[in-house]
């Protein structure tokens, strides 16, 4: 089930209700409808992998409870073990067989012998990377004694199914998550209305911003060879408002959602296109991803702790990981290698955690300085998306080649007025939303309630007139 | 609560009439899916051939040409597997039907109306033939299908100026043909080929077994079956992937060799008797073009129901 569908308008009313006026004694009615809410929802996609994700939720549960119990430090290694090997394991044969097999047959061809890769056809379980992350984060917790066992498998199996971040994030932590579910949750007004505003403003960088930059981006890319390269240039811009509405939409959407059901997920995107460099950007972009990779990867394997080359190897390693969690495919690990060449400058000049603050905070316009530095990230992440949105690296590479040249400065073929009007209009709100939560959150609090009303409305009709076909959201993929 | 609930409702409230309306003007005009129903009803006790499929057969079959009585239930996109459900639909108000014609073009085994970016028009089965006991629930309404814009325009076509959506004559030919596509044979041949082209096998199964029910279904009725693979330009012809080609002839010959007494296979997809001035683009014929196809499908289902 798509958030952008009628069948989600129909569902999530009469979960709402029932949460509300039926469920509302207290919080293991609450979770128990919610459970069964989100197995439904999961199995709207394909029943079957509902056992997937039952059978992953039992396993972490099993080994989370035997790792209390268990004093001999051999034995909790076991069962700590057993899950991290069987999680992956999934993952590695539900996304990753056909990457490794290709590969390892190229690999052997080149060497000269003959070997033919034996790709299976295997569908990608939606979620599976998501919800594997949420299990290993609590089972990882478990093990270093961080948090205690979650006796409840109703409350656990919320934890790692809970509707809307079960397919594409945010990727919660137990510290975080399963506090808010062990207690009953009050109905509030001010939070409910925030929680809709959130899920206005995500349908609209879904449906008016990301699909709209869709169409062109997808042309381009798909037709490079046949484009001038101020045109190539302006589909990787395209591509790079497109994923950014598309995944932060979905964010906002998901985050939206859960606030009506009274519960605080995690952050995951704060207007990382405004960014003055490219370690601000990794901090404000899909948040709940980096620090996952940050505690869970990064920090065990020595951190910014050791020597200067350590660091630097560490760094490659979370973004060389980090891209392929994203897909089994050259292009996603080469995008998360080209991240870490960008911030190794940083790291060795010591520069990577001097822009912590929000840009440009209490003031309209950014500085000169500011402004240049905003534009000179922005057109690094541009040129990393390529490689993101490219079907192989030799596309990639040739999209770049073909782009650079002094023709670079002409005027595009592909000129979409209005697309690019209503982008810009976008990042000005985004802009001028920037210190809050997301960008309309605050910025019409102080209008009359007519006007804000009348520009609720202008946002849906914009929603509407836009909407066509459902589109799945790029991250579902992952 | 029920405050926060009430607001809600209040300012949704305006929403839901606006889209009510839309939703009640689009159902109200005439187009050729309502033109369709209600002309299979009026002509259906005379109708003896039965033209189903998609924009080849919509606007390559007029049955206005023939002396005969034969009705087009053509419709753009349209399947095999809604060739099926519209012949079980429509069965009994057609009881004096011999022959149903059905074609069997380059894309029929690798596509269904559902799972292609066409899928919205889905809706035009729902709700003008009802035909479907359950689907997607998206596809009960006219306003959540098609472009808003268009929707937009179509409204204010029908309040303003009474204008319909009506492309077809009484018969079902499609008279009007408006895809603002390019017109250029070479180049629209070019890219129709590509766009028929799919790499991806996943429906052929299912297709094929929808044909045998065709089939099946149709041997029931003792009716006669053409299956025509129907004409196209030569631009486009060129242009086709050769195993996917190949695979649409063997499916139309073996079914003709399966059931010969009731399944007839005609391929005139690179027919010489077809040159350009009667195509409107690289895979639809146009007027001379349908008038053409038409007095060779008529005299072979004469010849075909004639047969003992």
């Amino acid at each position: 089930m798509l958030f952008n569908s009628i069948s989600f308008v129909i569902f999530f009313p009469i979960v709402y209700l029932l949460y509300w006026k039926i469920f509302d004694k207290n919080y293991k009615q609450q979770n128990v409808l919610l459970l069964v809410s989100s197995y439904y929802f999961y199995s709207c996609w394909d029943w079957r992998f509902l056992f997937l994700l039952i059978f992953s939720t039992v396993l972490d549960y099993i080994s989370g409870l035997m790792m209390e119990i268990e004093s001999n430090q051999t034995k909790r290694k076991f069962w700590f073990w057993l899950s991290v090997v069987i999680n992956l394991g999934f993952l590695g044969v539900f996304k990753y067989y056909n990457f490794f097999s290709e590969s390892f047959a190229v690999m052997i061809g080149s060497l000269g012998f003959k070997v033919n890769a034996s790709a299976l056809n295997i569908i990608l379980p939606v979620g599976i990377s998501f919800y594997t992350f949420h299990g290993l984060s609590y089972i990882i917790d478990i093990y270093n004694k961080k948090i205690n066992t979650e006796k409840n498998i109703v409350d656990y199996a919320l934890f790692v199914s809970f509707f809307p971040l079960l397919v594409a994030g945010p990727i919660e932590r137990a510290t975080h998550l399963l506090p808010q579910i062990k207690y009953t949750r009050k109905f509030n007004q001010h939070t409910s209305i925030d929680g809709l505003k959130q899920i206005l403003w995500g349908f609209f960088k879904k449906i008016v911003i990301a699909d709209q930059c869709a169409i062109y981006a997808n042309e381009i890319f798909n037709n490079y060879t046949t484009h001038t390269p101020s045109t190539l240039a302006l589909g990787a811009i395209f591509f790079t408002i497109q994923i950014y509405g598309d995944f932060s939409g979905y964010s906002d959407i998901a985050l939206g959602t859960a606030r009506l059901l009274g519960i605080e997920l995690l952050k995951n995107f704060s207007y990382p296109y405004f960014s003055r460099d490219i370690s601000e950007f990794w901090r404000r972009w899909h948040i709940s991803l980096s620090s996952w990779f940050r505690d869970y990867l990064y920090f065990p394997i020595g951190g910014s702790r050791g020597t200067l080359l350590k660091t630097i190897r560490n760094t490659f390693i979370i973004f060389i990981v980090s891209g392929f969690w994203h897909g089994a495919n050259w292009t996603f690990i080469i995008w998360g290698g080209l991240n870490a060449l960008y911030i190794i400058p940083l790291i060795i000049f010591q520069k990577n955690r001097t822009n912590l603050d929000i840009v440009a905070s209490g003031k309209l316009r950014p500085s000169l300085k500011d402004l240049f530095s905003i534009l000179g990230t922005f057109s690094l992440t541009v040129l990393a998306w390529i490689f993101f949105r490219s079907a192989t690296v030799t596309d990639a590479y040739m999209f770049i080649v073909n782009m650079i040249s002094p023709k670079l400065l002409s005027v595009p073929e592909i000129f979409p007025k209005l697309t690019l009007l209503i982008c810009f209009l976008f990042f000005v709100f985004e802009w001028i939303g920037r210190e809050s939560n997301f960008a309309i959150a605050n910025i019409f609090n102080k209008w009359p309630m007519l006007f804000r009303h009348a520009l609720y409305y202008i946002l849906i009709f914009c929603i509407i007139y836009f909407s066509w076909q459902e589109q799945q959201f790029i991250y579902f993929q992952f | 609560m029920n405050n926060f609930i009430k607001r809600i409702i209040l300012f949704l409230l305006s929403i839901i009439i606006v889209f009510s309306f839309a939703e009640y003007v689009l159902r109200t005009i005439p187009n050729d899916y309502t033109n369709k129903a209600s002309n299979l009803s009026l002509y259906g006790d005379s109708i003896e051939t039965l033209y189903l499929g998609n924009s080849h057969i919509f606007f390559g079959i007029n049955p206005d040409v023939t002396k005969s009585w034969d009705f087009n239930l053509a419709s753009t996109s349209q399947s095999i597997d809604l060739d099926l459900m519209l012949l079980e639909k429509f069965k009994n108000k057609l009881p004096n039907l011999k022959c149903v014609v059905v074609p069997l073009d380059y894309f029929t085994l690798r596509t269904t109306l559902s799972q292609g970016i066409e899928n919205w028009r889905i809706k035009n089965y729902v709700i003008y033939y009802d035909l479907y006991n359950w689907i997607k629930p998206d596809y009960y309404f006219e306003v959540l299908n098609g472009l808003p814009a268009e929707n937009l325009l179509r409204i204010l076509r029908f309040l303003k100026y009474g204008k319909s959506d009506i492309n077809s004559n009484h018969l079902g030919w499609g008279t009007n043909y408006s895809i603002t596509r390019e017109r250029n044979l070479t180049i629209s041949g070019y890219e129709a080929a590509k766009r028929h082209t799919y790499e991806s096998s996943n429906v052929i199964q299912t297709n094929a077994q929808t044909l045998e029910s065709f089939v099946n279904y149709a041997q029931k009725l003792n009716l006669k079956i053409l299956f025509i693979s129907a004409p196209v330009s030569i631009h486009y012809a060129k242009n086709l992937n050769d195993n996917q080609h190949q695979e649409v002839i063997y499916k139309g010959q073996s079914l003709q060799k399966m059931h010969p007494s009731h399944v007839t296979y005609i391929n005139l997809m690179k027919s010489p008797l077809f040159m350009d001035e009667d195509f409107y683009d690289g895979d639809h014929l146009n007027q001379s073009g349908a008038e053409k196809l038409t007095n060779i499908t008529d005299s072979l289902v004469k010849s075909i129901t004639t047969q003992k």
